[in-house]
Parts: structure tokens; sequence; C-alpha cells
């Protein structure tokens, strides 16, 4: 028994530990990165083409899930004449002299009647009404998204939790029984070795679990799809605005594909700013400049496209993808 | 007379406004020469000339916008007269020429060419650098090449 | 030789038939995809994914993964008595596999002489020699590159002392010699036969139709009593009548819209692939 308490780990000095505990972390952590790298196949399907006639509701719900969605049905609403956008109010309400509503698909007009009365633009996102209409017509999306494996399917995340089963086991393992050494020699001052636990393992939590929400093929069609219509953001940023009466065909997939962010300095400005500030508000994820201006640079930067997930759009975006889920 | 002297005698000819000039009154040469450079005729030489000016002109606009704006039409007669000094040259080296001529000019314009051409200039290292990042193998590729035809 | 020509001429008949394409130019990306069921293949300027950027590499990656591509280079210099910039070459060799093409075009013109630029695409006389130079400058270029090469007629404002022959046996010495198909320029035919008084339909009886694998069109505008041919305009009737002439006689596989100046919206261009099909099917080349 002597052994378990006298070994060179369990009388090594506290710094000398903490220093070979944190390199243990590191490599645990990096060879967890690389198996799961191996776990998301999907890109090793052919890619997805981009497609014929892009739907930008679709197009929102992959990028940044039910509340990007939530919003371009509101700026859809407001180009066509139906709602009005009144930044100074922080308000979305009914135009009073909307046109016809059958052209409105479902959601749209659930959407709009919700505005019969003036709605805080951040209720969007809280008020049961819409967010049900919402999440119905995403859940639609998700399906195809997990068909064309836009998406991790459910065993690439029962298998990145095995893989991350072992590591978690060295991680805690290692730690757990110094500490055990530690305070049978009467030591109490080990908060540094608890520290670096948690952090470790919290670590490991958010490469297994808060990896994107897309798949490796996904976050590949997405940045196809920000290659192939890069172009609209100029005509987005030249948009004339509701007042104009026209409707502009790259306005929506324009949003759809890069965010709110493409309206600056457009005829949607206070569209923008209006949405800028809820998310800011709500909990839910990107901000609209920070969400172009991943996309902007994401595509540069393609070699973040690891296990971690931590590349530009894809994870600033996450967050409103959970309420998809 | 060999094919690459009367490519060289075309080439000659349409980047150099000066030769041109002495081409009506006779041919600026001797002997086998001559008799070619007689068969052409200067109208066509002329006239495509202007073509390669124009094109030369509309890819140093897109490179130097503001200058472009800022000389409005006067644009024409000022890069007529820094083609005159220069033979053709690739776009961008052109632009900075274009650039460095302009900004010993007088008057608002020299201060805009000038500030324009010392941002192509950052404009190409950051190109560089950029394409270090990208592929340092052809940089080096590139770069080599280059040393060796200089040598 | 003629086991070159005869092996060549196989070659084109197995070529595929691509319709009715575009002249890919930056600022039409978006609209190519979305209108890509209206778009037969795209040509790609060769010249601008040479030394390219990460960016324009994806560009190519992305349009390859969506239409047949078609590289169009513009500054191998054929002509050039003193033969070809071989690094240049080799980095034509290594676009042309990555996209891998059906065949792909360059023009019968030279771009340099000794050390000068010329900057433009200028014309090589109508003489043995030439035709020797390109054929001499092909046969490098065959080493390098495998893919099917078709050659263009240009759009030439000079004409230099030749030896006697006519631009028409000129282009059918070298297409017979080399083995090569035609990309036949039609709006480049218009504006020679205004500028220098031919009868295109004389012209295009004397060149052999059945190498034509390919056409050009485009719009040029009128600049001193010349037609320029800059690609900045809309098309005029007499080019449509001449494709319309060679699409009736010629195997043509697909035609090409070009357009280099004041790019319009796609959708203005639209309509002219549209009519391009419907020609095409007209004379049974495509449906
Ligand atoms: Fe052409």
């Amino acid at each position: 028994m002597d052994f378990l308490i006298h070994n060179p780990l369990a009388d090594m000095s506290g710094m000398r530990f903490l220093a070979l505990y944190v390199c243990v972390i590191g490599l645990t952590l990096v060879w967890y990165v690389r198996r799961r790298r191996g776990v998301d196949r999907s890109d090793q399907l052919p890619p997805l083409q981009v497609p014929l006639n892009p739907d930008p509701y679709q197009i929102a719900c992959l990028r940044g899930g039910a509340n990007e969605v939530a919003r371009l049905i509101v700026l859809s609403l407001v180009e066509r004449g139906y709602l009005v956008a009144n930044s100074e109010a922080g308000q979305i309400e009914q135009h009073a002299s909307y046109p016809e509503l059958g052209l409105l698909t479902r959601e749209e007009r659930q959407v709009f009647d919700w505005c019969a009365t003036p709605r805080e633009s951040k209720e969007l996102f809280t008020d049961p009404v819409p967010q049900a209409a919402i999440r119905e017509l995403c859940a639609g999306y998700e399906l195809w998204f997990q068909r064309e494996h836009l998406v991790p399917a459910g065993d690439v995340k029962t298998e990145s939790w095995r893989l991350a089963k072992p590591a978690l086991g060295v991680i805690l393992g290692l730690g757990g029984y110094k500490l055990l050494a530690a305070l049978a020699k009467g030591r109490s001052n080990v908060v540094f070795l608890l520290l670096l636990a948690l952090f470790g393992v919290v670590g490991l939590l958010i490469l297994c679990f808060g990896g994107g929400r897309l798949s490796a093929r996904g976050r590949k069609h997405l940045r196809s799809l920000e290659e192939a219509f890069s172009g609209l953001k100029p005509q987005v940023a030249g948009a004339g605005g509701a007042s104009t009466g026209s409707v502009n065909p790259a306005l929506l997939l324009g949003v759809a594909v890069f965010g709110a962010g493409v309206l600056a300095g457009s005829g949607y400005d206070d569209f923008r700013r209006l949405y800028a500030r809820s998310q800011s508000d709500s909990s839910s994820g990107c901000g609209a400049s920070s969400c172009s201006s991943g996309s902007d640079g994401g595509g540069d930067s393609g070699g973040g496209d690891g296990g971690g997930g931590g590349d530009g759009g894809g994870s600033g975006c996450g967050g409103c993808g959970g309420g998809g889920e | 007379m060999e094919l690459a002297r009367q490519q060289a005698w075309l080439a000659r000819l349409s980047t150099d406004a000066g030769l041109r000039e002495r081409l009506p009154a006779g041919p600026p040469a001797a002997g086998e020469e001559a008799a070619w450079l007689a068969g052409l005729s200067a109208r066509q030489v002329e006239a495509f000339a202007e073509t390669l000016l124009r094109k030369r002109r509309s890819a140093v606009r897109g490179l130097l916008p503001q200058s472009t704006r800022s000389l409005g039409p006067r644009f024409g007669e000022l890069f007529r007269a820094h083609a005159a000094r220069r033979g053709h040259l690739a776009p961008f080296d052109d632009a900075r020429a274009f650039a460095e001529f302009l900004a010993v000019q007088p008057g608002p314009i020299a201060a805009i060419a000038r500030r324009e051409g010392a941002a192509l200039r950052r404009g190409r290292v950051l190109q560089a650098a950029r394409l270090l990042l990208d592929k340092p193998a052809q940089l080096l590729r590139d770069l080599v090449a280059h040393t060796a035809k200089d040598g | 030789m003629e086991v070159v020509a005869e092996a060549a001429e196989g070659v084109v008949n197995s070529l595929p038939v691509l319709g009715a394409g575009l002249g890919f130019r930056e600022p039409l990306r978006a609209g190519v995809f979305l209108y890509r069921d209206r778009i037969g293949f795209l040509e790609i300027t060769a010249d601008h994914y040479l030394d390219a950027p990460a960016r324009k590499l994806r560009e190519l990656d992305l349009l390859a993964e969506h239409f047949t591509l078609i590289p169009h280079g513009l500054d191998l210099s054929l002509g050039s008595a003193g033969g070809l910039d071989l690094g240049y070459l080799k980095k034509l060799a290594t676009l042309i596999r990555r996209v891998g093409c059906p065949w792909w075009s360059e023009h019968i013109a030279f771009m340099r002489a000794g050390g000068v630029r010329v900057g433009h695409l200028a014309p090589l006389p109508y003489t043995r020699e030439a035709v020797d130079t390109i054929c001499r400058n092909l046969a490098v270029v065959r080493e390098a590159i495998e893919r099917p090469l078709i050659l263009e007629n240009i759009a030439y404002q000079v004409v230099l002392p030749g030896d006697g022959r006519s631009e028409p046996e000129f282009l059918a010495e070298i297409l017979e010699r080399s083995g090569c198909g035609l990309l036949l320029d039609v709006a480049n035919l218009h504006a020679n036969a205004i500028n220098h008084g031919f009868d295109p339909r004389a012209w295009l009886d004397r060149i052999p139709l059945d190498r034509v694998v390919q056409l050009h069109f485009a719009g040029g505008h009128w600049k001193d009593g010349e037609l320029i041919d800059s690609h900045s305009r809309k098309v005029d009737e007499a080019v449509w009548d001449l494709m319309d002439a060679v699409l009736a006689r010629a195997p043509v596989r697909g035609v090409v819209l070009e357009r280099d100046e004041k790019i319009p919206p796609i959708e203005e261009l639209l309509p002219d692939l549209e009519r391009v099909r419907r020609t095409g099917a007209r004379h049974g080349l495509w449906n």
C-alpha cells in the first residue's frame, strides 16, 4: 500500500506535477481533436451543389438557426410593405396599407398577424406565437439538413462522446490520484490542481459538444454559398429601402447568406439597427455585425474547420442554432 | 525578312509613338526592312496602337480610380503624354508609372496621385505577403525564376 | 502530317456538345449560380487563375463543381518566332489539369516579340514561315498539355505584308498541319470584314468548317469609322446572321458569349444565350 502514496508521481513536487499535468491535458485534448475529426466523415461525400432556386429561409436556418429565419421573415415582410420597422421606438408593426395577404407563406402570415399590435423587436425571439411558427418551418429544414449530412448525424454525437470518455478518464484520473495522494500526505494547497482539472474537463466538453451545429459538409456548403453569392453584397448594400416599393431579389438571399450586417448603409439600415440591438438583448447568439465579419474572414481561415469547430461564423452562430434543435 | 524581325518591328511601332510619327514620311530603316515597312499601312498601325492605348488606359483607370475621377476629361490627354514616354508596361507597373507622372503635374492632382500611387505599392506588398501565406513554394519559385532572369 | 490531321479529326468528333455558354467574369458570379440551368457551360480566362491568390482558386474549384469549364488563354503567344514562355506553359498545364476540361483554346496571334510585350493580340503575317512557327510552338504545347487545343481567329487592325496567302488559306493550313480544331469568333470575322472590306460569307466558304468546335460572339463598338472588337455592347444582327450561317454548316459543340466591358446584370445576357440555344437546336446541333 505504501507504493500508492510513495512513488515518483505522488512524491513529485507541486509545481512540477502541475507542469506535467498541463502537458498531459494538452496532449489529451490534441489527441481528442484529431480522433474526433475522423468521426465526422461527411466531407468525404461529394460536395452539395449550390441550389438552383435557393430558399433564403433555408439558408438562414443553416447559417444561424431559427432566430436568423425569424429576422429574415421580418425583413421580407418589411421589404414587401407588409410591416414597418420603427427603429426609434424599437418596434415592428403592420403597414397601414399592406398588399395582398394571399401572397404570404403560412409562417410569414403568422408573423404578420402577430404584429397586429406593435411589437418590441426582441419579442420576436421570445414570444411563443411567432416562435412556434418559425420552429415548425425550421424543423422541416433540419430534416433536410440531416438527410444531406449538413448537420452531424446522431451517431456522430454519440461517437464523439464515446471518444471523450477515455480522455476524460485520463484528465480526471491523474488529477484525482494526485489529489488523493496530496490529501493523504496532509497537504491542502490543491486549488491549482482543482482549477487545472476543471479547465481540462470544460475544454474537453466544449470540444465534444460545442463544435458548432454544422458538420464538415455543412460548413463546406455554407462556404460555397458565401463564395457563390459574395457578389450580392454590394447589391444589398445599395438596396433602396422599403419606401421605394420595389422588391430586390438580391436582398433576402444576400442577408440569408451573410447576415443582417450586409445591410449597413443600405435603405434597410433601420432594420439592421433594430435587430442588432435586439440581438444583444436576447441571449440568442450572433450579432449581425459579428456574423457578417465572420463570413468575410471565415472563408480565408478555412483551416479552422478542424474538429474544434472554432471557426469564424459557425461557432458565433451556434447559439441561435441551439434554439432550433 | 524573317518573322522575328517583323514581329519586333510591329511590337516597337505599336508601342512607340515617336517611331510611328516617322513612318508616313518614309521607313525608318533600310534595305529589306524598309521594303517590308513600306508594305505597312501607317493608318492601320496607328489604329492598332490606338487600341493598345485604349486597353492600357482602361486597365490603369481601374487601378487609379481617385486620380481618374479628379482628372475628369483631362485623363485621356495626360495618359497619352505618359504613354508616349513609356513603352508598354504590365497594368500594375503602368499605373504606378502614371501615378509618378501625375505626381509632378501642377495642381491638386499631384497630391492625389502621390497618395494613390503609394497605396498601390502598399497593396502590392500586401498581395505578396498573402501569396507567401497561401503558397510559399510558388513565391519561392517565382523569386528564383526572377533572379535567374535578372542575373 | 496527314496522320496527325486524321487523328485530330477523330478527337474533334468525339468532343462533347456543350451548347450555349458564357464567358465568365467575376461580376457575373452570383448570376451564373442563380441561372445555372440556363447556361450550358462557362469559358474562363485562363490567365486570371495563373499565379492566382487562394480566393481565385476557390472560385475556380467552386465553378468547376457546378459547370463544365473551358479555359481560354490570352498570353501564350503561339505565334512568337522566339518560341514559347515555358514557365507560363507549365502553369497553364497545371490549370488545365485542375479544371479537367474537354478542350481549351488560344489565339492565332503573338503577344511578345523579342523583349517587348505588345499587351494585345497582334496579327501574324500570312506566310509559310508564320505557319511553321505556329506549328513548331504547337508541338511544344502538345508535349505539356494533352487536352485538345482549339485555335481562335483574332480581330486585326493591321495586315502585315504576306507571301500571297489569304487569311482563310493561312488558317486552313495551320489547322491541317497541327490537327487543332477552330474556335471561330464570328464577331472578329464581322469586324475584320467591315474594317478590311471583304465578304464574310465567302471567307466562311474557304475555311474548313468541319473543324469548327466552338464559336465566340460579342458586340463591338464603332470608333473613327472602324469597328472595334471591344466586347462591350449588344450583339449586332450581322453577327447573329453569321452565327446562323456557321451553325447551319459546322459541327459546333459550343457557343460562348463574350462580354469584357460594361458588364451588365446577367439577366440582360440570358436572352442572347437563349437565342443561341434556339438557333443551334434549329440546326440539330443540340436540343
Ligand atoms: Fe474571341
